[in-house]
């Protein structure tokens, strides 16, 4: 999925790990507790959270990591300097507040003071410097992971501990959204490859160095992790003693280690499982995600065959053939929402309200195609300029990739319309859609997912001409478009801003580069002696605030 | 002389192989479709730029011979190259991912021979009877399961409705975690709790296999029971045990052999689909990533364990069966 952060006989049975009940000794357990444990202190010490995830950590380093439990990881083991609340609001994190210049070039945060590192080592405004400053020093090369985060930063200066002074060569409208996402690195750990900016080669080797409510513990690759509370966390300290992250391969197993008392929660949960979980006494917790899937056209003017498909009417006929609630009902059980925009209803006030999926008429659809001429042949397939309307549709590994296609194609046989499905990786589909050499001359049609983040900057940019062989899944370029995208940018005042970006999303609704097929709600499921979860739209367990994992506690 | 001839010959024939597989591993990555920057250059605003980039620090933009010949001398010095995706030498992830694999998929491996042994043996004794069809009936029933539903059904049965075996994963995640942030454990604590996760893994992949062996040893020993070394020993009077597993089982073994040899061989290619059920973090999920991600240093070095180990365990086959029928040497 292209997805930018992309964003536990029965010492089993009641869902937490009893350490204190004889099975093991937990004198060291409640030695380092009294530390680091919930004020207060008490039988909080034995709690280990078991985590069950479908995703996976695939590194550690902060400079290779892509996938989503990465991200989320990170979010508990770093400081970052802001972070989201749950109305998606900007709160303090470990800068305690913050200003602007009137120009917007200028940002000021002052930090927390006092703070230290897991090893002992100051945690101040320096390390905040420094971070950024090797961002933005190294992103064309080694900090590449973090070059969109730090577009248009200049400096980023430590005036004294607790102070940092961040200078832009440019108003950036969104600077929160990216700060929000950044680690702030120890650099006692990191400066032995500030010289060459090779971060990418570094060793992790656990106990990681933390600054956040956990340290990372122990990790192997493709299995599990286990984050022990930092003692020397500077903020509000977490319930639990540790958390546990188990890598699962496969759905249902997953869902069977749940029911099997194995885990305590499942961080995002396939469909299918929630009647099962439901009915077996599990918590089960749903919000709006800002996952999509959508249908591909390309959209390359010169896209030298099957230029038919570069008609505005062609496509509407298409979207209206697709009968997107069936869809929403058979292939999602009805956990997700459908939208006509590429900024996710699940992103709040930047999604255009008034943007709404095309009604299933395929009557009307049926209509547009003989206007246009493009005749039905004897086997009742359309000829469109000589041509059947018949072409091959690029699907990626897709959860339910066959049943969303074998829909799709019914609703296009329907109106006169033959696809074909071509089945490849991710990495081939990809080569399929930019060929030949990111030009985008030779497909038609694709189907893929994205994973997109609370602020619309990025959602936006991937139509942009610039993401030619890069994030474009569309061939899609318009200059007019483009030129919206800069001034979003820069506009500091959020109601233009929002013009603007609504703005954009019309372009797109018009254009049709995407027929959006759903948003899909991000699901959750926990034994119900756990409290204190707070789902979000990436769920408990996600890189938007710390909040969940440091309140998580069992009754 | 002639022994020693042909062990030479085989040793030989076991070094070029290698050295073809290699190679062909090498080219048929290439010519796959995908790129191994692709997902790698697509992080926020990634520009063609940051993509050219990674094509140079993989050495990407050599012509293919100077990749080859790069590849080659490192391998011999031992070196199998760096992780695109996370950046980590090969080598150290690949013998992570062996420590894991290869203790599941011997004793998977070891269950069915002993079961495809057992059930092949009962079959050709009692043949014509119900226990031979009901053995065959068996062997082929696991044999023909899908592997992944198999897995599932026995998750379903020993972990969700019986709650005597853990679901998923090597260790149970509560303990684990215990371990991790200090807690002494008592003596064993661990190992029994290894052993207890290694047992739905390994019996699928025993279950799945075993069918194999049976029919083998069934076919082997039927063929024996003809021969008229197996008469005369009926004949001196011998009891039908010792008939059977003193003269008939000892020659029926020798095909038997090398399927063995086989097995054990692919025993360090460890299995996709049963590590994706189990969460089994080995070397089958370990390739299967690499392909997904083209990422040609792991999938060189996961394919060179398998070539290495498959055609070592081969070579051994030949020259124990050299030492088990000397009339193959001529």
């Amino acid at each position: 999925m292209r997805n930018p952060i992309a964003r536990g006989g029965n010492m089993r049975s009641s869902g937490i790990y009893k350490l204190a009940t004889g099975l093991v000794a937990g004198t060291m357990l409640l030695g380092a507790c009294s530390s680091g444990g919930a004020p207060g202190g008490e039988s909080s010490a034995t709690q280990i959270l078991r985590i069950g995830s479908s995703d996976e950590i695939d590194s550690l380093n902060p400079f290779v990591g892509l996938n989503s439990l990465t991200y989320s990881t990170f979010q508990v083991t770093y400081p970052y300097l802001v972070m989201y609340d749950d109305k998606l609001d900007f709160i303090p994190y470990f800068a305690k507040s913050w200003s602007t210049s009137d120009d917007g070039k200028k940002w000021t945060f002052h930090t927390v003071p006092g703070a230290k590192w897991s090893d002992g080592q100051p945690l101040d405004a320096h390390d905040v410097a420094w971070s950024f400053s090797e961002m933005v020093k190294y992103q064309d090369k080694g900090a590449g992971n973090w070059a969109s985060t730090v577009s248009h930063l200049k400096t980023v200066t430590a005036t004294d501990d607790n102070t940092v002074v961040f200078s832009y060569d440019a108003p950036v409208a969104n600077v929160l959204s990216q700060l929000q996402q950044v680690p702030i690195l120890p650099e006692q750990f990191w400066d032995t490859y500030a010289e060459t900016g090779k971060f990418k080669s570094a060793t992790m080797t656990t106990p990681l160095v933390s600054g956040g409510p956990f340290i990372v513990q122990s990790y192997k690759k493709n299995s599990s992790a286990t984050l022990k509370a930092n003692p020397t966390f500077w903020g509000e300290h977490p319930h639990v003693a540790g958390i546990s992250l188990t890598m699962f391969n496969d759905d249902d197993a997953m869902i069977a280690a749940l029911r099997n008392h194995e885990i305590d929660l499942i961080e995002t949960l396939p469909p299918s499982g929630i009647k099962p979980l439901t009915q077996a006494g599990f918590q089960v917790d749903q919000e709006p995600s800002p996952s999509l899937s959508d249908f591909i056209f390309n959209s390359n003017p010169k896209k030298p065959q099957h230029r038919e498909l570069l008609d505005p009417k062609v496509r509407e006929a298409f979207a209206l053939s697709f009968n997107l609630k069936e869809l929403v009902q058979t292939v999602w059980l009805g956990t997700a929402t459908l939208g006509n925009s590429i900024v996710p209803p699940a992103t709040g006030s930047w999604s255009d309200p008034s943007l709404h999926a095309a009604p299933y008429d395929p009557a009307k659809a049926n209509q547009i195609l003989d206007g246009l001429g493009y005749q039905r042949g004897p086997d009742g397939i359309r000829v469109a300029d000589g041509h059947p309307m018949s072409y091959d549709i690029i699907m990626p590994d897709l959860t339910e990739g066959d049943r969303m296609f074998s829909m799709v194609q019914g609703w296009l046989k329907a109106v006169g319309i033959q696809v074909n499905q071509k089945k490849v990786d991710d990495s081939t589909a990809f080569d399929l859609v930019t060929a030949p050499d990111g030009e985008y001359l030779d497909f038609d049609l694709a189907m893929w997912t994205w994973g997109m983040l609370p602020d619309p900057d990025f959602a936006l940019s991937v139509v942009l001409c610039s993401q030619y062989g890069s994030w474009s899944d569309t061939g899609y370029c318009n200059p007019a478009y483009d030129k919206l995208y800069k001034q979003q940018g820069t506009e500091l005042d959020t109601a233009k801003r929002q013009a603007i970006v609504y703005r954009m999303q019309q372009i797109l609704a018009h254009d049709r580069p995407y027929i959006f097929l759903g948003y899909k709600n991000q699901i959750s499921a926990h034994d119900t002696s756990w409290t204190g979860f707070q789902n979000t739209m990436y769920g408990p367990y996600n890189a938007l605030a710390i909040n969940s994992m440091v309140d998580v506690h069992h009754d | 002389m002639k022994q020693s001839r042909y062990v030479l010959r085989r040793v030989w024939a076991a070094l070029l192989t290698t050295y073809v597989a290699v190679t062909f591993n090498f080219l048929l990555l290439r010519l796959m479709p995908g790129d191994p920057t692709s997902r790698l250059a697509r992080v926020p605003n990634g520009t063609e730029e940051t993509r050219e980039a990674l094509v140079r620090q993989f050495g990407l933009d050599q012509p293919l011979w100077r990749q080859y010949l790069d590849y080659l001398r490192e391998l011999s010095h031992g070196n199998l190259g760096i992780s695109y995706t996370d950046q980590q030498p090969v080598m150290s992830q690949l013998l992570d991912a062996l420590r894991t694999t290869v203790p599941m998929v011997a004793l998977g491996t070891v269950t069915a021979i002993v079961l495809g042994l057992a059930f092949g043996v009962l079959a050709a004794w009692w043949r014509g009877h119900a226990v031979e069809k009901g053995s065959t009936f068996i062997s082929m029933f696991f044999y023909a399961l899908p592997t992944q539903w198999l897995g599932l059904m026995l998750i379903l049965i020993f972990s969700v409705m019986l709650g005597w075996l853990p679901s998923a994963g090597m260790h149970d995640p509560g303990l684990t975690a215990a371990r991790d942030i200090g807690v002494s454990l008592p003596a064993g604590a661990q190992l029994r709790d290894t052993a207890i996760h290694l047992i739905l893994p390994s019996m699928t992949l025993a279950l799945v296999l075993f069918g194999e062996y049976t029919l083998v040893v069934r076919s082997a020993l039927l063929e024996t029971f003809g021969e008229d070394f197996v008469l005369t020993a009926r004949a001196k009077g011998l009891r039908p045990r010792v008939v059977l597993l003193r003269h008939a089982l000892r020659n029926a073994l020798l095909p038997v052999v090398t399927l063995v040899a086989l097995s054990i061989g692919f025993i360090a290619g460890g299995s996709i689909l049963i590590e994706t059920v189990f969460s089994w973090p080995g070397i089958g999920l370990l390739s299967y990533d690499a392909i997904q991600a083209r990422d040609y240093p792991m999938i060189q070095g996961t394919f060179l364990v398998i070539t290495v180990s498959v055609v070592f365990c081969n070579l051994i086959a030949d020259l124990l069966y050299a030492r088990l029928d000397p009339r193959i040497t001529t």
